[in-house]
């Protein structure tokens, strides 16, 4: 056991040095991944971000039930009741026509504007707010609704969210389509660096063989160099991708405001950058057994 | 120790270098294998290695057979040697003490113990003062001294050397051959590949002869003081 740890801190020390005595190769690398890594690293960051703000719009989302006139107050609360009780129902706002229609002129300069109408134009409304607007949510509700006689009209506030919800799926499949293909790059890229490490080194992994040295061995210091490879590259691709978010920030935060919205940009450095470091280095890892394999 | 039973041997495509020899070589013996350029000097030490397998027979290192064994066991099986190359195969881009190291490397020995058996194995070989210095600016019997370092570092039992004093001078030469002699004097066998005997004078020796695809095997030749 002690021997096999030996090896294996041997072959990452051979590595670090590898790296070190050709640092500006290894830099050049490690660049070329970092922002091959960079660009879908960029599009998932803008995803992330979008799916954020389309989760904090959905929990303001409302079901708006415009009642029909002939409705009377008795069906009126039933339905209310009937809405009330179902778990997804997080509060129920009853507006009675007359108060809509004082609310409307309220809005108006002029508040005598709707004096000379011959009768209120607008109907008895309920706004649900749901507990959990998610589209699973929101269908128990909706068929209830439209299954009643009461109500007339139905606008759900959520249906917009949901077409993002969908673009947002469409972005994120071309997103790993772009990342599966710039993987691809990044292979080819690894495997070539590899294969030509194995052939400025082959010397001596003949005489290491010769001398009783076993396949892994021979392979290891090579996986380790192209697992060393792919971090590198995703440290430089999450260095990069914090610097344009953290670049992009006020600006974004500025447009924001000008919609009223909160809305932050935001890099989870540990979650998505984590996941990218660990993508990478596997890469990497990968890269270098394929060099391996055709090696062999 | 090392046991040839019915050994046959060709490349393909090619003629047999051998064909059904048989012989053994005992624990502490200092053995010449000699023969004209071309003959398969080079091919027998590397069959005794597990470098190569032969056409047919049965190569046997302490009873074990070699060509049974599983392709991961034969690495294991070469770490029992001491490898020496009439090339040295030395690698030019680490010192004298890294060429040294390798093979303990290899098994996975480092730190302190690995520094006492590298420095160990250089005294022997009067290098020890050399131990940073890097390969290209050794001269030739020097280089082949670091060779001959790096094969008994690991503390083998059988040392195999081809042509280990190729393109050394008299001197040299004698030096080397003194030197393995040297770690034959403390039980080591030692099976050499050469083809000019008169630098063997000195040592007394067992011979095995390859010629026309046989080997024959020579008494024990006493050492001419």
């Amino acid at each position: 056991m002690k021997n096999w740890l030996n090896q294996h801190a041997l072959a990452i020390d051979l590595v670090l040095q590898r790296l070190k005595s050709h640092w500006l190769n290894t830099v050049t690398i490690c660049m070329v991944i970092g922002i091959t890594v960079t660009l879908p690293g960029l599009l998932f960051v803008a995803l992330d971000n979008l799916q954020d703000m389309s989760r904090s719009i959905k929990q303001d989302a409302q079901i708006s039930a415009f009642l029909k006139p002939s409705v009377n107050a008795n069906l009126i609360q039933r339905l209310i009741n009937d809405v009330e009780a179902l778990p997804q129902v997080k509060e129920v706002r009853y507006v009675p026509k007359e108060e809509a229609i004082k609310q409307l002129g309220a809005q108006f300069v002029q508040k005598d504007l709707l004096v000379d109408l011959p009768q209120n134009p607008l109907p008895d409304a309920l706004f649900i707010t749901l507990t959990d607007t998610q589209p699973a949510s929101v269908k128990p509700v909706q068929d209830l609704l439209q299954k009643r006689g009461e109500v007339e009209e139905l606008v759900i506030d959520s249906v917009w969210i949901e077409r993002l919800h969908s673009m947002l799926v469409l972005g994120k499949r071309i997103a790993i389509i772009f990342a599966s293909l710039l993987g691809i790059a990044m292979i080819t890229v690894i495997s070539n660096t590899v294969r030509m490490q194995v052939l400025t080194h082959e010397a001596e992994i003949e005489v290491s063989r010769l001398i009783g040295a076993t396949h892994s061995f021979i392979r290891r210091p090579f996986l380790y160099m192209g697992g060393a490879y792919g971090l590198g590259g995703g440290l430089i691709a999450v260095a990069l991708l914090f610097a344009i978010v953290w670049n992009l920030k006020q600006p974004v935060q500025l447009l924001a405001n000008n919609y009223q919205s909160n809305f932050q940009l935001v890099f989870h450095l540990f979650n998505v950058g984590g996941l990218m470091l660990v993508v990478t280095t596997t890469i990497g890892w990968i890269a270098a057994f394929i060099a391996l394999t055709q090696k062999r | 120790m090392i046991a040839f039973n019915n050994v046959s041997m060709r490349y393909p495509n090619s003629a047999h270098l051998f064909r059904q020899v048989s012989f053994h070589i005992d624990k502490g013996d200092f053995v010449l294998v000699t023969g004209h350029s071309g003959v398969g000097k080079s091919t027998l030490l590397k069959l005794m290695a597990g470098i190569e397998l032969p056409s047919s027979g049965h190569i046997l290192i302490n009873e074990q057979d070699i060509s049974k064994l599983h392709p991961n066991a034969v690495p294991y099986l070469r770490r029992r040697f001491g490898l020496v190359f009439q090339d040295h195969k030395l690698l030019y881009d680490r010192n004298s003490f890294d060429n040294v190291a390798l093979p303990l490397s290899i098994q996975g020995i480092t730190g302190e113990e690995a520094a006492r058996r590298v420095r160990a194995a250089l005294d022997k070989v009067g290098l020890l003062n050399k131990e940073k210095a890097m390969p290209i600016t050794l001269s030739g019997g020097e280089q082949q001294r670091l060779a001959i370092a790096r094969a008994v570092v690991s503390r083998p039992s059988i040392v195999i050397a081809d042509e280990p004093t190729g393109g050394l001078d008299q001197a040299a030469s004698l030096e080397i051959m003194q030197l393995l002699k040297a770690f034959n004097d403390v039980g080591v066998t030692v099976v050499i590949a050469m083809h000019d005997v008169a630098q063997v004078s000195t040592i007394a020796y067992r011979t095995l002869h390859i010629d026309q695809q046989t080997i024959s095997a020579m008494p024990a030749q006493a050492a001419m003081l």
